[in-house]
């Protein structure tokens, strides 16, 4: 067997120049490192947010005991679940325009 | 690489601002390539190979900011595949793969359970090569890269990879002269 031979039956490797499904199943793979990524960015913020709310619980409290009673306290803790839902997403969109 | 086609460069520098379309293309331009390195150096176990290809590619994802410019980008991916290459085998256990690998050039040196595939052979054939030799034919003799280049990808002297070519190369010629006259 000559070279020439040895090389066209290495080359030969039975595989597709572009294979989508391979692409996806690594696209699916970056995906999930990529939040991994950001849960592990992001962790520091909401243990500090956390943090802060916790100092300033006793105020946050006599300011809204000062506040009239009777629908303000359900509003106020309806504002603060939203916020902390919407501000991770926030800082997110924020990270990816500032990437690209 | 065809006309009017990004080059590698400028989509390396878009995945690492974060742009996963770029990364995507850059998946789809070198995945044959990894693949089919992965496919000889594993010895024909297509399952693995594929499976360490994938995450190769996420590896490199993360490690984008480490790519320099003086290797080419699919050089460097194959530095990474070979690494977990290695690594799979070490972990595989090293009397089983013997004993395969043992059986595997036996069965071929006789004639036994070699299948009329051209391709096939070929896989028979590289899986009786050591690991090391394997991945050295498969990067200069199946994929064109030079002795400098597969030195680097393999993390080896170049004098080591010159002589892992060489006998892999009469190793191969032994074992499938017999199977193509």
């Amino acid at each position: 067997m000559d070279d020439a031979t040895l090389r066209t039956l290495l080359v030969e490797d039975g595989l597709a120049e572009r294979d989508p499904t391979f692409t996806y199943a690594v696209m699916q793979g970056v995906a999930r490192r990529r939040l991994t990524s950001d849960l592990l960015d992001l962790a520091p913020i909401a243990l500090a947010a956390a943090g802060a709310l916790w100092l300033l619980a006793p105020w946050i409290q006599g300011w809204l005991q000062a506040l009239d009673g009777g629908l303000i306290m359900p509003v106020a803790v309806g504002v603060i679940v939203t916020l902390s839902l919407l501000a991770p997403m926030g800082l997110l969109s924020l990270r990816r325009m500032t990437e690209t | 690489m065809n006309p009017g086609e990004i080059a590698d460069v400028d989509l390396i520098e878009a995945a690492r601002r974060g742009s996963e379309a770029a990364f995507a293309r850059l998946v789809d331009r070198h995945q044959r390539a990894v693949r089919a390195f992965l496919r000889r150096a594993c010895g024909g176990d297509h399952a693995l190979a594929d499976d360490l290809a994938q995450e190769t590619f996420i590896a490199a994802w993360s490690r984008l900011g480490a790519w320099r410019a003086e290797a080419t980008f699919r050089s460097w991916l194959c530095a990474i595949a070979w690494r977990k290459c290695a690594d799979a085998r070490r972990g595989a256990g090293r009397s089983g793969r013997r004993d395969a690998e043992w059986l595997q050039a036996q069965d071929l040196e006789r004639g036994q359970g070699a299948s009329p595939d051209a391709r096939l052979t070929v896989e028979r054939a590289l899986a009786a090569l050591p690991l090391e030799q394997r991945a050295a034919v498969a990067l200069c003799l199946a994929a064109d890269f030079s002795h400098a280049e597969a030195a680097v990808v393999l993390g080896s002297p170049l004098g080591t990879v010159k002589s892992h070519v060489a006998r892999g190369k009469a190793r191969l010629m032994e074992l499938l002269g017999a199977e193509h006259g």
